[in-house]
């Protein structure tokens, strides 16, 4: 099985801008695994801010998927990605290796 | 279902407006009033020239100036009269409270003048044969029209029996969303039908600002004022509610949030819990002494908008909801009478205590309100990483009861241990009610006289505390903060709390 290792800041800048939210949609996604076929693992890491990439909140929050950078990222755009990742995931590990 | 608790475009401009309004109230030049800063701020929170949320890039930054002058505790302008942006702005660049009535605002060009409170009938209906919907309606409203069934909105009584007849789920009850968030029925229409809030009827719990999804409604905020005393060497206390546990993210823990307010300029950190603990013990002792004999219940008194809200409701119950001090009260009342000249600022997640702060017998010890978000405001201008901090402690700590006043029940347990150390033969029965239409229920049970002996614990916000109007949080996860934060009290219960002590 896969495992996506995804980054959530929870510096000031990205707490402000809703981070915390993020992290909550991310654990929602669990409630749906089945519904979704999503059998990748999550590994969930809240972090601090050691980058600023935010560029002092005006591109907060910043989210890490694997080595991919989400700036201004949104609960949707966040979520959407990993149900994309999560499928190419279930490739690697054969699981959905019958299909294409 | 409410836009409340969610993180949308809403709350990222509300946080954007407290963020341009602490920057310039920390950087500006105390000696030279200038303002020119704020027209800066519309262009930078709504940028480019194509509309971003509305119709018009122009009107949506309008609207930010209005949120401007609010958010620096300016009354809004006249929408038909000239009246520059900036007036008045010197006048409450001051160390002093400028906040005045009204404090819940609708910006009426904001308002989308939603249609009030009826029954629709959707493109689900699929005109059946059955039609169950006209056969079920008293007053023969509902017609069957060239492609689905019409309510003749003049005759409807609003009965739902044909919503609930209906096999397709096609008729639905909707209506503004400010107006059914509203448990003291406190939103009624201008000429232009849009929403106006009745302030006689208003307790200023905030569930409307949350609420409307047009980011319409906001209130005023103390903001510029609190920064201003602390640039002018005043000594400035920060009283922090129970339910700051977790605010600001899961990094920044109860010390680092201290050390973030000493960094913000704040003389000294005071745990509010201790004043819980305080207000604790005088509603049990209160309970013990009063109940029943000189009342027949006691409801408590911590939450404004509830405490407000029972006594304009149910003024012949006015006597049975608790006169003692909130723990806002207790707290600040404790530190002026240390320090007469500091400045006390209350930081809750709560609108209504803006108001119970500019009651005569609060007012002299409170000085300024702000809320969870408008801290963060204040962090994000002056760039405080919280979890990059060390951290700090309280001088006086809260006991678990007091700690957990934050979350619906808290109060209610926290003064029912006290009476059973107190008193271990007496049995308190306990009703509790959050948000204001458990509350109104609840009342009206209070009034027919079902609740004698009870204590009733009464909080406007779903969930309690940690649900209010200014947090930052999702509700579970800020309960769960403030658990894990009270469990790890040194002192259990209220009573044995030694701070509570000299109190006494």
């Amino acid at each position: 099985m896969g495992k996506l290792k995804v980054q959530v800041c929870a510096g000031t800048y990205c707490t402000m801008m809703g981070s915390m939210d993020i992290v909550a949609a991310i654990e929602s996604l669990v409630d749906l695994k089945e519904s979704i076929g999503f059998t990748c693992d999550i590994d969930l890491q809240v972090v601090p801010c050691t980058e600023q990439l935010c560029q002092k909140g005006a591109m907060a929050p910043v989210v890490r998927i694997n080595e991919e950078i989400f700036l201004s990222a949104e609960t949707e755009t966040i979520m959407s990605r990993l149900l994309e990742l999560a499928k190419n995931c279930q490739g690697e590990s054969g699981a959905g290796a019958s299909e294409k | 279902m409410s836009t409340r608790g969610l993180f949308t475009p809403i709350t990222k401009v509300r946080r954007q407006v407290f963020t341009e309004v602490a920057t310039h109230a920390y950087e500006r030049d105390l000696a030279t009033p200038d303002y020119s800063y704020f027209y800066e701020s519309s262009y930078r929170i709504i940028p480019g020239e194509v509309a971003h949320y509305r119709d018009s890039v122009f009107k949506e930054r309008a609207i930010i100036r209005e949120r401007i002058r609010l958010a620096m505790s300016l009354p809004l302008r006249p929408a038909d009269t000239h009246k520059s942006f900036t007036e008045g702005m010197s006048d409450v660049a001051v160390a002093e409270k400028c906040l005045d009535t009204p404090l819940v605002n609708v910006i009426p060009f904001a308002c989308e003048a939603c249609p009030t409170d009826h029954f629709k009938v959707t493109d689900n209906c699929r005109k059946c044969l059955a039609h169950p919907c006209t056969s079920v309606c008293p007053v023969k409203a509902v017609s069957i029209g060239k492609t689905r069934a019409i309510i003749d909105q003049d005759k409807c009584i609003k009965c739902g029996r044909c919503e609930q007849a209906c096999p397709y789920h096609a008729i639905v009850r909707t209506g503004r969303p400010c107006a059914e968030s509203c448990g003291a029925a406190a939103i009624d229409s201008d000429e232009l039908g849009r929403a106006k809030i009745n302030q006689d009827k208003c307790v200023a719990c905030g569930m409307c600002i949350v609420s409307c999804p047009f980011a319409a409604i906001t209130d005023k905020s103390e903001i510029y004022q609190v920064v201003t005393a602390i640039r002018l060497g005043y000594k400035v206390h920060a009283a922090l509610a129970p339910a700051f546990v977790g605010q600001f993210g899961p990094l920044a823990t109860p010390g680092k949030i201290i050390a973030g307010l000493k960094a913000l300029g704040f003389s000294d950190v005071i745990e509010v819990g201790v004043g819980a603990d305080i207000g604790t013990v005088m509603e049990a002792e209160e309970y013990l002494e009063k109940v029943p004999r000189e009342h027949d219940f006691l409801g408590t008194s911590c939450c404004p908008a509830w405490e407000s809200f029972a006594r304009q409701t149910q003024p012949t119950l006015s006597a049975c909801i608790s006169a003692s001090s909130t723990p806002m009260k207790a707290t600040a009342h404790a530190l002026k009478g240390q320090e007469p000249a500091s400045v006390v600022v209350f930081i809750g997640p709560c609108i209504a205590k803006k108001l119970e702060a500019l009651e005569p017998e609060v007012r002299p010890f409170v000085d300024f309100v702000l809320t969870f978000e408008e801290l963060m405001g204040m962090f994000s201008a002056k760039n405080v990483d919280l979890a990059g901090l060390e951290e700090d402690q309280f001088r006086a700590s809260a006991s678990r009861d007091g700690r957990g006043y934050a979350v619906a029940g808290g109060v209610a347990n926290a003064i029912k241990n006290c009476i059973a150390e107190l008193d271990p033969e007496r049995d308190v029965p306990i009703m509790k009610a959050d948000s204001l239409f458990e509350c109104k229920k609840m009342l009206s049970l209070a009034k027919a006289g079902k609740t004698s002996g009870y204590l009733l614990e009464g909080m406007a916000c779903p969930g309690g505390c940690v649900g209010g109007p200014g947090t930052l949080m999702p509700i579970p996860r800020a309960g769960a903060a403030v658990n894990a934060f009270a469990n790890d009290s040194q002192f259990k219960t209220s009573l044995a709390n030694e701070a509570v002590l000299p109190e006494r």
